[in-house]
């Protein structure tokens, strides 16, 4: 050891020994700070990139309740016309129903102007004739509402028709003929089948996760089963895992944000039960101007790392390459000298042998 | 007489073995000396190319640069051995040139 020390302090070859460790180890801090670059870069792209498709998700789910809603004043313009054969409400408005038969409409109700159910259609045949709705939120905005508008309520739980225990949003319209209400017309949208439907495609990666939350964390929708219908803040507050009330407090945030954002969060993950750095995207869902849901797309930092590793590959082959030739500088500059003092030493030993071999 | 002669042939036969002895021996801590500290360069780079979080670069980096230190200590050594105070060679050139 003490010979090692004096070699690297004390030697003819000190000044390259030390400059050799200066030189590598800047090499491999520059190596780190490049891959670490290279990570930041990548989870801020994926980010990014989930944004972009939390943000068209969100406007999707925006734009078909849109249309579906227009469908419905349409129906309701049709049938408060005084030319309009009642007797063929139920035939018509269960074709109505029967064009969403692929989407997450599961059926609809026509009511009177005292909320007694007078026609229905759904997926399953489910008859609801005869039902009062009077005491529904939806049928008390259509009792005040304008012709022409149309209003979805906010989720609750299917108590009617095909979509009973599941949690519905309900469009509604009301029938007014000569200025005077007379009934309302109102479909189900099953909110989990709607997500299932049109949000899985969001996946950017395979371990890609879709949630849908409502304002107050109760997961709506989530890939993974067990998480439906629990309240994710109150699931986590159960739960000891290292930074929890940042992350808590950062997703509390995301929930009652009305704007779309970004955030990393160190989270449990349900699949493997570790921890893991989460890239979570979310985008407000706004339905006819109530922002009722957050679309959140999240994916677990590792799969960002799976990008990146090209970019590691290349950074460490640099690494290498560098750590060789400094090596290799290291043994010419040592030979150099060596064959210099070899050469030195020669002279003078003939010289000398020379001068004193003539005495 | 005889026996002087092949006293003299046995020590010849056991020194001729002592030098391939020490010859091998040296030969062997020569390799040990490189191979080690090139172990545990490349063991040093595999660790930091891991990226294991804390570990890689407080292990990593230190077995990295002793190795390579180390490496141009043992090189250092051979060449002092070889060339530098080999002085066998001195004579033979100085005798060839008289």
């Amino acid at each position: 050891m003490k010979k090692l020390l004096k070699f690297i302090f004390y030697s003819k070859h000190s000044a390259l020994t030390i400059y050799t460790i200066i030189v590598v180890t800047m090499a491999i801090r520059l190596f780190y700070q490049s891959g670490k670059l290279a990570s930041d870069v990548f989870n801020e792209q994926m980010l990014h990139r989930q944004t972009i498709v939390a943000r068209i998700g969100a406007h999707h789910i925006n734009d078909l309740l849109e249309d579906w809603g227009y469908d419905l004043v349409i129906f309701a313009s049709n049938i408060s016309s005084s030319h309009y054969d009642s007797n063929s409400m139920q035939s018509d408005f269960h074709n109505l129903i029967s064009k969403y038969g692929n989407t997450a409409v599961t059926g609809g109700i026509i009511t009177n102007k005292n909320g007694i159910v007078i026609a229905n259609a759904n997926r399953v045949g489910v008859k609801d004739l005869g039902k009062n709705v009077s005491d529904r939120d939806y049928f008390e905005w259509a009792k005040n509402a304008n012709e022409g508008s149309f209003f979805y309520g906010k989720p609750r739980i299917s108590q009617i028709g095909a979509s009973v225990g599941n949690e519905v949003i309900t469009a509604s319209t009301p029938v007014v003929r000569n200025n005077v209400f007379q009934g309302a017309i109102t479909f189900a949208v099953d909110v989990r089948e709607f997500a299932q439907r049109y949000l899985d495609t969001l996946k950017i990666t395979d371990q890609t996760r879709i949630y849908l939350l409502d304002k107050n964390g109760n997961i709506v929708y989530s890939q993974y089963s067990p998480l439906e219908g629990v309240n994710y803040i109150e699931e986590l507050n159960k739960l000891e895992f290292l930074n929890k009330e940042n992350s808590l407090n950062k997703l509390k945030v995301a929930l009652a944000s009305n704007s779309e954002g970004k955030i990393i969060v160190d989270l449990p993950n349900q699949e493997t039960g570790e921890l893991d750095t989460f890239l979570i995207s979310h985008s407000p869902v706004v339905v006819r101007g109530n922002t009722s849901y957050t679309l959140a797309v999240a994916t677990p930092v590792s799969q960002s790392d799976y990008f990146v590793w090209p970019f590691y590959n290349n950074q460490f082959q640099a690494l290498v390459v560098f750590t060789f030739i400094i090596l290799g500088y290291a043994i010419i500059e040592i030979t150099v000298v060596a064959i210099t003092n070899r050469k030195s030493y020669e002279k003078g030993y003939i010289k000398g042998k020379e001068e004193h071999g003539n005495e | 007489m005889k026996k002087d002669i092949l006293k003299v042939k046995k020590n010849t036969v056991t020194s001729d073995i002592e030098v391939r002895f020490e010859h091998q021996e040296a030969l062997t801590v020569l390799v040990i000396k490189i191979l080690a500290p090139f172990a545990m360069m490349v063991c040093g780079l595999i660790l930091l190319a891991l990226r294991l979080a804390g570990w890689s670069i407080i292990i990593g980096l230190p077995i990295t640069i002793i190795g390579i230190v180390l490496l141009i200590y043992a090189y250092d050594e051979i060449v002092s051995k070889k060339i530098v105070h080999n002085h066998d060679d001195l004579d033979n050139t100085t005798e060839e040139e008289e």
